[in-house]
């Protein structure tokens, strides 16, 4: 089982301060609005609600040694396996000869961090590996892909 | 044949949008205080110049190994369907298109798009369906030739025994729906209460009151009658159903020739949809709590199509089948499924209690309401409903705790999973091949682990996304071996 690269830190971290920054705005600016408006409960449901998001995306923010210790990703021959949480821990595997298609995205933080993001795709549901390096997405590209047309054809 | 046009019926269709056009009228027309008789008119004339203009766009090709489609008014669009990739075609008649011989079919290739690029044919000729299916046959059986050699090779080797014999059983097998098979389907299943309460809906609740001011006319009101009142709108709303049900699966007609699957059914649509059974990514038995006391079941396929809806996704093919036939018509209908399990796990005893702890927050509602409402006569009433939920709420855990479990047919990948689960006293048994499931979850928290519990999650494909089939709380071995199993 790999880990994602250890710089996926400063990424989470960057994306969780963004999230609570961009809410704090709207959600002030929101509570401010509806205070002019004189709109009886949703006076008190936006503060309430946005309080809520800031906790949870704080949560997000705190849990990331957490989350990057059991973020785990392992490619074989014939299929590709995905672990995630320790409290909640889940696993997911994938054969290969399932794989419809591989995307390799890469969002402003991310290119900061000359970082990747892949989502492996079946004709069903999708599945995420947060980030990993730029020789790593070639390599996970072209290994899945070159497997899952083998797979296919030796079926 | 080239870039032949849909048949002019198609606008017999398209009714349905100039009456939608005549309403939009007024209902544009009197906020913006205009005239609405004469926008009315603007409408109705754009919508015909609309649908002529559409019509004229829309041709379709049928060439040598693909079906060609070009539509658009403004933006042109040119979509290719190989008939390769084709998963299922679906024909449905019109009772009135019947006497022109004219169709509609819906070609489902099952692309991720959906029915964003979903090619239907509104009305043609039915030769042209019946050419479409030759030629999906045609590619169909290349496709299959030239790559499951190596998986036929393992069935010969595992039928030893005179094998022409059992295939020439399995070649043909046919099911008819009998009035009483439709009957016990209206009645088994709890549609009618769905049936009232969309009667009630569309109506806006006007047949409530009529229904009340008729009960306070003809009889005094006391509590025989009343419940003489009930007794007589159920029975209504039964027969109303049945109706509807009788024209929905009228003359159901299920044939099984060789490989293909084909079903037929409907008085005012006629619908019909021939399927290569290797397309089927599930096979699902459904039993609700009145289907276990009478020994009954319905037989539903999952397939992949572009469509979510119930009829292109997941489709009846056995209305009503009796528990006592089941082992003859499953391998008569699905000889490719091993019914027996090798393995099956169940859920364990102490996810009664989990099921129940996962819901019960429900049960908090009420008090918070009385709290707020303050004590008054209809909280006897609500008091009531809460000590009904807590009993419906026990009665749901403990029925997905008696039928949840998880089995294997066998341990190679051509080897089934057999997993049943259950909501709403309605339970529901996949059988998934190894090469239909999409992935696999495995995952159980600290707490579970502690107890020795895990839950699995099986993806599979259903219409244009996913299906997940779970089951909840089974030992966590037994879980693993699921895992593994899959993991081979």
């Amino acid at each position: 089982m790999k880990k994602l690269p250890e710089s996926v830190k400063v990424v989470w971290l960057y994306s969780a301060i963004i999230t609570i920054v961009v809410e704090v705005i709207i959600f002030t600016a929101a509570t401010i609005g509806v205070k002019y408006l004189d709109w009886k409960y949703v006076e008190y449901i936006l503060p309430v609600l946005g309080t809520i998001l800031v906790i949870s995306a704080l949560v997000d923010m705190i849990s990331i040694p957490y989350r990057y210790a059991f973020h785990q990703y392992a490619i074989y021959d014939d299929r590709v396996e995905i672990q995630n949480g320790f409290i909640f821990r889940e696993q997911a595997t994938i054969p290969i000869a399932r794989v419809q298609n591989v995307d390799i995205e890469q969002g402003p933080i991310l290119r900061h961090k000359n970082l990747y993001k892949i989502s492996i795709y079946t004709s069903a549901d999708s599945h995420d590996i947060d980030a990993v390096t730029k020789e790593e997405s070639e390599n996970i590209k072209t290994q899945v892909m070159r497997l899952a047309m083998e797979a296919r054809n030796a079926r | 044949m080239q870039d032949k046009h849909l048949s002019p019926l198609n606008f017999v269709n398209h009714i349905t949008d100039i009456i939608a056009a005549i309403f939009l009228g007024p209902f544009v027309g009197e906020p913006l205080h205009l005239n609405s008789s004469i926008l009315g008119i603007v409408f109705v004339i754009i919508t015909i110049v609309w649908n002529i203009s559409s019509y004229l766009c829309f041709t379709y090709s049928i060439e040598d190994s693909q079906i060609v489609i070009k539509k658009g008014v403004f933006f042109k669009k040119v979509i290719h369907v190989p008939f390769a990739r084709i998963q299922s075609i679906e024909h449905s008649q019109f009772v009135l298109f019947r006497i022109f011989d004219v169709e509609k079919l819906q070609i489902n290739n099952a692309s991720k798009s959906g029915s964003k690029d979903q090619v239907t044919l509104d009305a043609v000729k039915t030769y042209v369906g019946a050419i479409l299916e030759e030629k999906h046959k045609q590619y169909e059986n290349q496709d299959i030739d030239a790559s499951d050699e190596s998986k036929q090779l393992i069935v010969e080797k595992t039928d030893d025994k005179t094998e022409s014999e059992t295939n020439k059983a399995h070649e043909y097998a046919q099911y008819k729906i009998s009035t009483r098979d439709i009957a016990l389907y209206t009645f088994t299943s709890f549609r009618v209460f769905i049936t009232m309460f969309v009667i009630v809906h569309i109506t806006h609740g006007a047949i409530l009151e009529v229904a009340i001011s008729l009960y306070q006319k003809g009889a005094g009101s006391n509590i025989f009658t009343l419940v003489a009142f009930s007794i007589m709108a159920i029975i209504l709303a039964l027969l109303l159903s049945f109706i509807y049900t009788m024209i929905q699966l009228y003359d159901f007609t299920l044939v099984k020739e060789g490989k293909y699957l084909e079903y037929e059914k409907g008085l005012i649509t006629r619908s019909k949809v021939r399927l290569s059974t290797d397309r089927i990514q599930s096979v699902l038995v459904e039993q609700n709590i009145m289907g276990k006391l009478l020994k009954i079941m319905t037989i539903k396929i999952v397939m992949a199509s572009d469509d979510n809806d119930d009829d292109s996704s997941q489709a009846v093919v056995l209305p009503i089948l009796d528990a006592r036939k089941y082992d003859d018509v499953m391998s008569a209908f699905f000889e490719w499924l091993p019914l027996k399990t090798i393995e099956k796990f169940n859920s364990r005893k102490r996810s009664i209690w989990l099921f129940f702890r996962n819901i019960c927050w429900i049960l908090l509602i009420i008090p918070i309401v009385i709290y707020f409402i303050g004590w008054s006569t209809l909280s006897y009433v609500l008091v009531g409903c809460d000590i009904f939920l807590f009993v419906y709420i026990f009665g749901n855990a403990y029925f997905r705790y008696r039928v949840s479990s998880i089995g294997l047919t066998g341990d190679t990948k051509d080897d089934y999973l057999i997993v049943s689960n259950g909501f709403l006293f309605k339970q529901k048994t996949y059988y998934v091949g190894w090469h239909e499931i999409q992935s696999m979850h495995f995952n159980s928290s600290i707490f579970m682990k502690r107890n020795n519990l895990a839950n699995i999650t099986v993806s599979i494909r259903k219409g244009n996304s996913s299906k997940n089939i779970e089951v909840s709380y089974i030992n966590y071995e037994d879980g693993q071996r699921i895992y593994d199993w899959y993991r081979q």
